[in-house]
This record gives C-alpha cells, structure tokens and sequence, in this order.
C-alpha cells in the first residue's frame, strides 16, 4: 500500500500510476491518479464519511460507483465555475481539483444540525405540510427560510458561467447508448453493415460492467475484446464514438438529447474549447444498453458509510485498484453477491460472512466463497458506528420472515450489499414504451416499444454475458434489416455460462426487536421504509402521490437505488403485487444536466441574433448609443463632447424643426409586390382605397387583422404599372411579409400577385427639416423643388451617381424625404447627404429623436398601435372605406368596436407645464377619490418636447375628442407619482400639416 | 440608368482586417479545420411565377439566361457563373458574378418580358459565406437540423434552413466547400457564430 493513499492496492486497475494527481477535499491535500474519480481517490486514500444527508444530516459515505450514487453529493471548484451536487463516483479527478462536502456546519465529522437525528420521530415525510400551518406572514419570512437553511444541496454561483457550451445536431441509422456488452457488439454489428452509428457512453471509456468485473471472452480477459473492438469502431468511418456522454431525454420522433462532457475531466477548458455540448440526434434506430442498477436492502442503519453496492465494491477493487474497507460483510438476496467474496479475498480484504436471505446459494456461487462462512435464511438487521460502520447484527429470518433467534454481531468497516438488479429503463420509458414486471428477476422490464427503438442486455433483464452480446448484436441485425444492404451476422465471443439460484423477495427486512435504527430506502432524500407506510397510512397510496409526498425518487440518482424497493413496500402495505401498484413517470433528463448546456452559445449578444444597418459602423464611429430594437440595432442618440443623452437627443429633436437631420431608417419593413392583381391586393390588404394611385405616387396604408383591430401601418409606392414597394414597421415586417403572403396562397390564390422581402436591399434615411430641400438638391440628379416633387411624390434618381429611390414621405411632420438606396451604396448616399448638409450642421438623429418627433406630431406607433385600437379609435376613421371589402372591414363593424366611449388618442400636457408625464399611467378623474377608482385610459407615449418647452403626452382615453380641455390626473403607481393634465388634440405641432407640404 | 456609372459598391459586411489569414481557435489540430470568407459582389435575382407556370418559365429562362433553373427542392443548378435555386414552388434564386453590375436583374427581367413571372434585385440583399476546410460538415451540423452527411448533402445540394437564428441556404459546391447566403442585416451576427463554432477546429478568416 501507498502511504498517501493507504488503501491503493499495488497492482491492477485502469489508473495511471506513473502520475500523480493532487487534490483537495474540505482543504485536505490528497493525492490520486489518472484514471480515478474523486469517489475512488477518496476511497483510496482511506475517506469514507463523504457528505451529510438531505434532512437528517446523517453521515453519509460513498455507496455506488456510478451515476445511482445518493450520497457523495459534493461541490467541484469554485466562484463563478463553482459546481454544486456533482456526484463524486461521475466527477474524474484532474490536477488541482478543490472538492468541499455540502449541507454540514461547521465541519462534515461534525454537523451541528446532526442534531436533526435526534428529533427525527417529530420530523417524517410531509412534517412541514402540517406544522407551518400558522400564522400565514410566517410562512415566507421563517419557516421558508428555516427549512431551506437546514435541508438541501449545494449552493449555485451567482456570478455568471465564464466557460463555453456548445450544440451539434446529428443523425444516424443506430444510435447506441451503453457501451458495455451489449452496447458495444450493436455498435460492431452495425459498424461492420456500413450503418451510420453512434455510440455514447457516460463514463470516461467503453466496457460497461466489464470495467469492474473479471470477465472472460474466448478465455481471455474480457477488456482485451472491448479494446479491440473499440479500435474497430474508431476506424469505421461512419461511426461516432462519444465517451462522457449521457443520454439524458429520448423524445418524440426518435431524437435524443446527448450531454457530453468534453472538458469536465480537466482543470479548465483551453481558449478554443467548450466544457459541455449538447447532441440532438435523429436517430433511425436506437438501442438502449443502459445496463441495470444493483439495489441495496432496506434494514436498520442501512445508511452508515461503509454500506456499499456490492457491485460497486467490486469495481472500486477491479477498475481502480482501491481497498474500499479492512473486513467486510456481504448481504445478498442473490447468486451475483457471491462474486465479491472472491475479489474482496484478492483485494486483501478479510471477508467475515456472507448473509445470504434465501435456503441455498447456486453452485458456482458457492465455488467463490472459499472459506468465507455462509450464513442462509439470515439478514442484517442492525448496524453500529458513528461516522463510519464498525458493526452488523446478523439474525436468522423464521419462517413467517421475522428476524427470530439470537443476534449475531460482527465487526467490520464494509458492508456490501447486493439485493438484485434494476433495470435502467428510464430512456425506454421515456420512448413511450410500457413497462412490465417480472416476478422472476424482481424487476419492471420494457415490453413494448412505442418509437424504434429496443432495449438490450441488462437494460432488459439479461444478464448473462453471451447472452447480453447476443441480444446486443441481433437487435441491431434487426434494425439494420430495412436500411443497410450489407448485413452479415458478426461472430461473438463465447463466455462461461453459469447456472444461478433464484433470487429471494426481499424488500425489507423486518424490524428486530433490538433494532433502533431507521431503515432508508432513497438515500439521498432521507425517506423511509416508515416513512412510505406513513405515506399510505395517510391516503397518498398512488405511486406519484408517494413520490411527491415523501420526494422518494426525486434527487440527481431519479429513484435508481430506491424506486423499486420503495413501490414494493407500499405494495405490501396496500395488500397488492408491485405491478398492480405500477412504477412512477419517468422524465428527462435521466441524470442532470447543467443550464449551459442547453443554452449553448446563444448567450449574451448571441442570445437571439442581431441585425445592423448597412451605416451600423458609421453610427458607432460617430458617437451613436445603438440599442436593441426588437433584433435591430439602432442609434439612439448621438452624444457630442459635453452633452448628457437628455441634451443630445433634446437637441437632435430641435435641430430637426429648426434646420435638418437625418435618421437611419433602414429597419422599415420593405416589400416589393408585383403582379397583374396589385392594385386589387393591396385594396384588400389596405382599410384605404389603392385603385387610383398614380405611378410616381405614394399613400399611407393602414392594415387590421381579421378581428378588425389595427395591425400595422406604412406607406406603398406605386413603381410601375404592376408593380408597388411597401414599407412596414420594423416591428411587424416579417409578421407582414407572412399575412400577405398567406392571403395569396390560402385566400386569394386566384390574385397574379408576387411578394417578396427586400428590406435588406435597400438601406433607408430619412432627411428631415426646414432645410432638406436645400440639403438634397445639393446631391440629388433630379429636381426637388415642391412643383417637380410634390408631397407623397416618389421618384427615381441618383445621389453620388448610386441609384435611389426617392419618396417624399414624412414621419416627423417636416418637409422629408426618405432615400431608398442598394445596401452597399447606403454607406456613400449616407455620407453625401452628411456632407452636404454641413455646412447647415446637419443632425444624424437616434430613435428616441424620432420618437420625439411623433409625438409633437401626433404620429401613431408601437405604444398606440398595441393590437387592441381601432382606426376610429387612432383617429384615422376617415382611411377606413366604405365602398370595398377587405380584411377586418366585418369585425370592425361589431358593435364593441364601434361604441363611442372607448379609449381614443388624445393629447396631454401638465397642467403646471413642467412634470414630466410617464408612459404607462392610469389617467383618473380624481386622485383623491377612495378606491376603486374608475380607470378612464392611459398615457401611451410621453416626451419632454424642445419645441414646445414642455412635456407631451399621447394617451387612449374613453371618450376622447370629446373630452378635450378636461383636467384628469395620471397616476403612476411604480413611480408614485400623480399629475394633473389637460386633454388636448394629439397633435401639437403644425396639426394642418403645414410644414410638410413646404 | 446605365448601372456600369454606378459607384463602387463599399461592401457593410467584412471580416476585420487582423484576422485573416491568422490561424485561431485549436491551432494544433492537425486537419485543414474550416476557413471562412466572404463574398459581397455577387448579384442576384428572385423569380416569381405562379405553380402552374413553372415549367414554362423555367424553360423561357434556360433559352434566354442559359440556365436551366431546377424544378425539385434542394436542387442547384450551375451555369455560366450562375446558380439556380427552386425556393418553392414557383419562385426560384439565382446568383452570380455578372460581369457588369445589375447586368443579372436586368438580364433575367428582360428574359420574363413581365407576366406571368416577375423579377426582383435582391444584388445587394444578400452576404455570402464560403466555408471550407476538412471540418466543415461537422461546423453546419452544430446550427442546423438538417443531414450534412455527404450521402444525404453531396455536391450541389442545397437547404433552405436555420443557422444560428438566421436564415439561410447552404449549398454545398465541394465535398468540403460550402455556401451559405445569408440577408445583409444578419451577415456579422451570422460570421460570429460561424467562428465561435468554428474555434475547436483550426480556424482561418480569408478576405476573399
């Protein structure tokens, strides 16, 4: 033995001796190899208290070697990489690994809130559903906080995941999960028929079961074939080996959701590489090796570290050389606890009985026993030791099952337990696919397949090892049969074959007088042989109100030590067969799988995508703030040296009214509709009449839903005689595009009409101002005097030689143009107009210019356009026509969107001219008034107005026009504010339109 | 409008000049990895007609452009610099390096010669990316569904398809080269992703 890892055996195993790894635990400096995990680092170097349970706070140790581990629930590394609840049998060890114990204070060797043990009678499952009953204020402010203090798990980072997750999507013909046995000679059978295959395994290398075991294949060792045969698959060019992966949800369609791993086992991922990806497989077939489970026996103090799986005994032994204890017991209710008497023996572990439940043991069972004594018809029936296990009592089992006679106690540090096999089943389930029991293995097994997919080997209750490759290899034969042409049968090592004795029922073993102890049956969540009779006792009998009840099941291992034995003690207390009982819902994931991995690298900037102008790198060059807008990015102010955003976006505003600025309006939905039928579409589309524009010509549309609410608005020029541009808002572009083009192919298919996108073609600007004449005649081909281009005139033309579409449209209430120019000309149009507009300090202006600049105007947009408002109730009755059909028109004419008290746009100013008005208040008559108070509408958009000095407001007010001159009050209860206004007209400068007909 | 007095067109889109041509990402990987470039001169046009006319137009166009644009989903046609895409039914892409800027538009409307098909310039509407390298399949597999195995995605092939929230169609015009197009607005949101997937393999940005 190492004198730093006392209990490392000499020789054998899959570790890398030639290095050693250091690592801590709870601050303690440890030393392990490559090749280990954390739960066999600490075994080897003599740790068995590994944490503290959920509850109780009992002492806990290390029982599993795998992903059923209930109690080495511990934290890996720490800040912002911190990982909670990882359990130590998944975790690798790597160099400089920081482990802590969790849920203990101030030490794990002493838990304050061990003391929990001692109220455990005043604390079963479902306690805190009948005591924090009153008073109710209690309830969040102690009793929650009280109970998350003393019970739980780890504690999650706050910071954010500084490492890189990743996705990848794939299809195959086979996808194998498991590459034990079975596993592995699927894969081969289908590698060798050219089959598109996937193999995942969620441990660090292929062999399964035949990792831990000594096995023999041809009367070789059975890793020599595993080794070969992984050698094959890695040179078949259509098969994808994926070692530290988990398949941990099987969804409809055959699609499975892989975790790998890809940098969990090193200290930290390189620069270029992620921790986790996710794998979407669509899978033809899948294959599910997933093994099964051992289950420990419920008996008093069945709990104590030093308790273990027997199967997981022998693996510490055979996979990583490690002496998991000194003397150990074996507790079996079957033949395959026998095989750990001989590796025990091999190991250097003295083994002082073996407790076997049932009359006789099978022949090759008994051949492994050596000298060990046997003891039949017995059962443990108590425990001994504080932070570890010192003791068992062992008792005979009388006739009724009853411990009977007098105790036996036994010291040792090790008690394995082998209670027989479960079945991972939980992908199959998953699938769709029913479970059956069968009585002879003890276990519930897949029996039909809902999806294309079979189980295989143990996951299907085969656990002789010929057997187990057989079904393996013939399943995927199979599958293959319709898909691959190539389809010879793989020849497969031969195993010895032994005959078992039948298995005892043993779920629990009755209580001995002496016993004091409790008797766990879900490690990780402290439940109860008691606590499930509790359970029952008090009506919660269903397998799924058992489970919410007493949360058996519920913890990172999902009930794979614990369902079964669970179900069948609530079967004998309701008098039933397991069966008749049935099993609990399984869902993904199987095993837990951390947020990034979902996510992926849609975080951050990436978290949904981003959308630049063609003038996005001017904007950042000149000063602009670009802010999200819906996927767009765009400027919202251009600061200057000296200015607050307040001032810059006051003064692009003004500069607006006063000279001229220029906005980016790029954004605008654009669609370019031609076609015979045109005019008659967009008459239908449209509330307003298109029959009559000329070519040259633009017009403000307005569009509503069937329902007859306003959908979106915009203009469309007419180009040519068939053909016409129509802008949207950027909100509803693609939303527009997909209305339209449904009417064409499911309403109106009969309309020669053609939509399509051109919103990136065109980079948009909007000059506006007193002065953009002046400004583009400088630059324009073509005349832009009010005779040659008049108002909604549109017309082609050319700026710094690119051609450009010119409309004179206008959103601000300014004389405008708005400058439709090929994408990769916006940048020279953009600049030419900036130039040219120097020397009258032209103003590029962000939205919330813009937004200024609507609301002086009385403009409708997305805070008035919210999906509820009709035309009338916008003040643009008068673009809904009378004499056509389209779409809407009927609904509209409900009488609820026709009565003449509902909410309509006005304008509010404060009556004392300076409180700024907040988007979102309730507009009331008076503030005073007790509640409830009546709601009479609300401020829809609100600005400070530099033109006018004061703030502005537009709101929807019952009644509207007809209030005008009314003094209500806008309550804003999150800011807690209330002000008084004035109604006014919506349109508080130049409401004639004056300025834009210049 | 005479489009060869046009100005030079100032591509919105390209990969920052200390990029290319460095070798990022897992530079010891000892595969060609993925480079990534771009192509911002290609013109190109969409072609609408109704269903029932496909035939017809598909027929007018390979007289009159010399390409005879395909009638089944996923196909490509090649031609004279140009491709051809059969987006749905009855609407087709096609794209290429005319010798005269806007020559494809007015080429193909002249073709049509109006109803019953109609063109639209979507020149300046679309970015193209060029993905090549020996790892390349496996970067198109992490943002999209579809199949990229050479034996369901072989040569000139192509998808209509998502890729990291933008659409996109990819057309593959190797065994290990790759096109995807892409709206303008999303191109650099689209390059980025492209490169983040990309760093696990040996990564090279080309100016093209």
């Amino acid at each position: 033995m190492s004198s730093d890892q006392p209990r490392r055996l000499p020789a054998g195993g899959e570790i890398d001796r030639s290095a050693t790894l250091g690592f801590r635990f709870d601050g303690k400096r440890l030393a392990g190899h490559p090749g280990d995990t954390l739960a066999s680092a600490l075994l080897a170097n003599g740790i068995r208290l590994a944490g503290r349970s959920f509850k109780y706070h009992r002492p806990r140790g290390i029982m599993g070697i795998g992903p059923e581990e209930p109690n080495a629930l511990v934290g890996l590394r720490s800040g912002a990489c911190s990982e909670p609840n990882t359990r130590a049998t998944m975790a690798e060890l790597f160099d400089g690994l920081e482990a802590v114990s969790q849920n203990r204070w101030p030490t794990l060797a002493l838990d304050v809130q061990g003391v929990n043990g001692l109220i455990a009678p005043f604390i079963p499952a479902g306690f805190y559903y009948k005591t924090f009953m009153s008073p109710d204020r209690w309830w969040t402010n102690v009793y929650e906080k009280l109970i998350r203090r003393a019970a739980g798990m780890g504690i999650a980072s706050h910071e954010p995941d500084p490492d890189r997750y990743d996705k990848m999507n794939a299809h195959c013909d086979l996808l194998v999960v498991g590459a034990g046995p079975a596993g592995l000679a699927a894969a081969l059978q289908g590698a060798r028929a050219g089959a598109r295959v996937i193999l995942c395994d969620e441990t660090n290398a292929f062999g399964g079961s035949l990792r831990h075991e000594r096995e023999t294949l041809d009367g070789a060792p059975a890793m020599e074939w595993v080794r070969n045969i992984r050698r094959e698959l890695a040179a078949s060019p259509d098969v994808t080996l994926l070692s530290r992966t988990t398949a941990f949800g099987y969804y409809d369609h055959n699609i499975i959701g892989l975790a790998e791993r890809v940098s969990d086992h090193l200290p930290a991922p390189a620069d270029w590489q992620v921790r986790q990806r996710m794998w979407v497989v669509r899978a033809r077939h899948v294959i599910l090796a997933t093994g099964a489970i051992e289950r420990p026996l419920v008996f008093p103090g069945n709990d104590r570290p030093g308790v273990m799986l027997a199967s997981a005994v022998r693996g510490y032994i055979n996979r990583f050389a490690v002496q998991p204890g000194r003397r150990a017991t074996i507790f079996t209710t079957n033949d395959s606890g026998y095989a750990t008497a001989s590796d025990l023996a091999r190991a250097g572990i003295e083994v002082a009985a073996i407790v076997d439940a049932r009359e006789n043991a099978g022949e090759a069972a008994l051949a492994q026993t050596a000298s060990v004594p046997v003891r039949f018809r017995s059962a443990i029936v108590e425990t001994g030791g504080h932070l570890g296990l010192r003791q068992v009592d062992i008792q005979n089992l009388g006739a009724d099952g009853n411990p009977s006679g007098k105790a036996e106690r036994i010291d040792c540090d090790l008690l394995c337990l082998a209670g027989g096999w479960t079945p991972s089943v939980h992908l199959a389930s998953q699938s769709g696919g029913r479970m059956r029991y069968d009585a002879g293995l003890q276990a519930f097994l897949p029996e039909s397949s809902k999806q294309n997919e079979t189980s295989v080997g143990a996951a299907n209750g085969i656990y002789d090892l010929g057997d187990c490759l057989a079904s393996g290899a013939d399943a995927a034969a199979r599958a293959l049969s319709g898909i691959t042409q190539s389809l010879v049968p793989v020849t497969l090592p031969t195993s010895m074959r032994e005959s078992e004795a039948a298995p005892a029922a043993l779920w629990e073993v009755p209580k001995a007088a002496h016993a004091r102890s409790k008797s766990f049956v879900d490690h990780q969540d402290d439940v109860t042989a008691d606590d499930i009779r509790l359970a029952h006792r008090e009506g919660y009998i269903s397998v799924e109100h058992l489970k919410r009840y007493t949360t058996l099941g519920m913890g990172t291992d999902q009930g794979r030590t614990s369902n079964v034995n669970g179900l069948a003690i609530m079967a004998a207390a309701r008098g039933l067969d397991i069966p008749e009982v049935g099993t609990t819902t399984f869902r993904p994931p199987v095993s837990p799988v951390a947020f990034g991995a979902f996510v992926g690298a849609e975080t951050g900037l990436h978290f949904a995508p981003i959308r630049r102008t063609p003038m996005h790198d001017w904007h950042v060059a000149n000063g602009a703030e670009m802010v999200e807008a819906g996927l767009w990015m765009r400027p919202k102010w251009y600061v200057r040296p000296g200015e607050s955003t307040y001032q810059a976006h006051q003064r692009e505003t003004r500069h607006v009214r006063e000279a001229v600025g220029l906005n980016d309006v790029s954004t605008l939905g654009k669609i370019d509709i031609q076609g015979a039928d045109a005019a008659e579409f967009l008459n239908r589309v449209y509330t307003n009449g298109w029959k009559t524009l000329p070519i040259g010509k633009a017009r403000y549309g307005l569009m509503l839903r069937e329902d007859g609410l306003v959908f979106d608005d915009g203009t469309t020029s007419r180009l040519g005689e068939t053909r016409y541009l129509m802008t949207t808002t950027t909100a509803n572009a693609a939303t527009v595009l997909r209305h339209l083009d449904f009417h064409l192919q499911a309403v109106w298919p009969d309309l020669d009409v053609h939509v399509a996108s051109v919103t990136d073609q065109y980079a948009g600007m909007a000059l506006a101002g007193p002065l953009a004449r002046t400004v583009l005649e400088r630059v324009a081909d073509i005349p832009v005097d009010n005779g040659s281009f008049p108002y909604l005139g549109v017309h082609e033309g050319r700026i710094a030689g690119a051609p450009v579409i010119l409309s004179r449209i206008s959103f601000s209430g300014e004389l405008a143009w708005e400058i439709l120019a090929p994408a990769e000309y916006g940048i020279t149009v953009w600049q030419h107009l900036m130039e040219a507009g120097a020397e009258f300090d032209i103003a590029p202006y962000g939205i919330e210019a813009l937004a200024n600049l609507r609301i002086e105007k009385g403009h409708v947009a997305g805070g008035e356009l919210d999906g509820r408002t009709t035309p009338g109730d916008l003040g643009l009755g008068r673009m809904v026509s009378t004499k056509k059909d389209f779409i809407g028109r009927h609904m509209l004419n409900r009488p609820e969107l026709q009565r003449p008290d509902r909410e309509q746009l006005v304008g509010l100013v404060p009556v004392d001219g300076r409180t700024g008005l907040r988007g979102g208040s309730y507009l009331i008559a008076d503030h005073a008034a007790p509640a409830p108070v009546e709601k009479l509408g609300w401020i829809t958009s609100a600005c400070m107005s530099p033109n006018l000095d004061h703030p502005i407001a537009l709101a929807l007010l019952k009644g509207g026009p007809a209030r005008r001159g009314e003094l209500l009050f806008a309550l804003n209860p999150l800011e807690n504010q209330v002000a008084e206004v004035r109604v006014t007209s919506p349109h508080f400068i130049d409401p004639e339109g004056v300025r834009l007909e210049a | 409008m005479k489009p060869d007095q046009f100005p030079p067109r100032i591509p919105s889109v390209q990969i920052p000049v200390d990029r290319t041509g460095v070798a990022l990402g897992n530079t010891d990987r000892g595969t060609t990895g993925v480079t990534i470039a771009l192509r911002c001169d290609r013109e190109a046009v969409q072609v609408s007609t109704r269903p029932e006319n496909e035939l017809g137009v598909a027929k007018r166009l390979a007289v009159h452009i010399g390409i005879a644009l395909p009638t089944e989903p996923g196909g490509v046609a090649r031609e004279g610099g140009l491709s051809g895409y059969r987006l749905a039914p009855g609407k087709w892409l096609i794209v290429g390096k005319p010798e005269t800027p806007g020559s494809l538009a007015s080429a193909v409307t002249a073709a049509l010669d109006g109803p019953p098909a109609y063109a639209v310039d979507i020149g300046h509407q679309l970015v193209i990316c060029i993905l090549s390298g020996s790892d390349v399949r496996r970067i198109l597999a992490k943002g999209s569904a579809v199949d990229f195995h050479p034996s369901h995605f072989p040569v000139d092939c192509s998808a209509q398809t998502a890729w990291a929230g933008c659409h996109v169609l990819i057309d593959c015009l190797a065994e290990d080269c790759f096109e995807i197009q892409v709206s303008r607005s999303l191109a650099v949101h689209l390059l980025e992703a492209l490169s983040e997937a990309a760093l696990e393999y040996r990564l090279m940005h080309d100016d093209g």
